[in-house]
């Protein structure tokens, strides 16, 4: 039977490295389906420990897919100007049939720019795998400060 | 989709503080000074620092863990906006109401203590995730 992630996607795109130059990161530079490249994420004991003290203990964990969405974010699209703002979020989920394990992959990639009412809207998409099964896909609407 | 789809979700609060947001910084990797630093966060439209977003929408999807396990994310949509900042400080209410008897999609929102929607938006339990193209 056909995984989830293949009925919805099909196979998982080909990703490049992380970019390695060290020019910062502006609205010019951004172009629709850039892509930023894949970043292999390991919660470990001492981060469970961190999210635990954060959230608490209790509870499913469904949070930790959008932190570690936010960690690729800000970890494959460096440097960054200061105050950048995030004004909205989508997330899509795609599948609860495996339990939230310990390492994930993200991908980043570009979604979009747009100049209007003279602020910089820049729209991110990540999609996170665990095992190569996408969990879930977050569009991530940006006003960039530069 | 989750068997049983209450009128209600969860109720789900917290309390934002520096130590709070220092520690998702440190947890999400997100160290924009809007966040963390005084002095940089006054010179901006905001005056004050302020919470992540996504701290309050942590605590959406908290609420969501706390009405359905995980049985919610098989195949849901979670659209938001952040509509306006929580300030470090802020008490955060994550709730939702079921739009009708017939629906699977709930009206959510975060609201601080002062009554201010930092978030709204809605969650489709039934999203057949139609923007997804790999």
């Amino acid at each position: 039977m056909a995984s989830r992630k293949e009925i919805y996607t099909g196979s998982r795109p080909m990703v490049t490295e992380p970019r390695k130059d060290d020019a910062l990161w502006t609205f010019d530079r951004f172009e629709p389906s850039m892509s930023f490249g894949s970043l292999d994420i390991e919660i470990d004991e001492d981060r469970m420990a961190a999210w635990s003290g954060v959230f608490g203990a209790e509870g499913h964990r469904s949070g930790l897919l959008v932190v570690v969405m936010m960690e690729a974010f800000i970890r494959l699209i460096q440097p960054r100007p200061n105050g950048n703002v995030h004004a909205a979020q989508k997330l899509q989920f795609i599948s609860a049939t495996r339990s939230l394990e310990r390492h994930f992959s993200v991908d980043v990639r570009c979604d979009g720019k747009e100049l209007r009412k003279e602020r910089r809207w820049v729209n991110f998409r990540a999609d996170v795998y665990q095992r190569d099964a996408l969990l879930m896909t977050g569009l991530i609407t940006t006003i960039w400060a530069a | 989709m989750p068997n049983s789809i209450p009128e209600q979700l969860e109720t789900r609060t917290l309390r934002t503080s520096a130590e709070f947001v220092r520690l998702y910084a440190n947890l999400s990797g997100d160290h924009n000074p809007l966040h963390l630093d005084e002095t940089f966060a006054a010179a901006t439209p905001f005056g004050r620092t302020i919470a992540h977003g996504n701290i309050a929408l942590n605590l959406l999807l908290d609420s969501l863990d706390a009405t359905f396990g995980s049985d919610w994310r098989e195949a849901a949509e979670v659209d938001i906006r952040f509509n306006a900042p929580a300030f470090v400080g802020d008490e955060l209410r994550a709730h939702g109401t079921r739009q009708d008897r017939n629906s699977a999609v709930y009206s959510v929102a975060v609201t601080t203590d002062s009554g201010l929607n930092v978030v709204t938006g809605t969650v489709d339990l039934r999203s057949e995730n139609p923007e997804g193209d790999g």
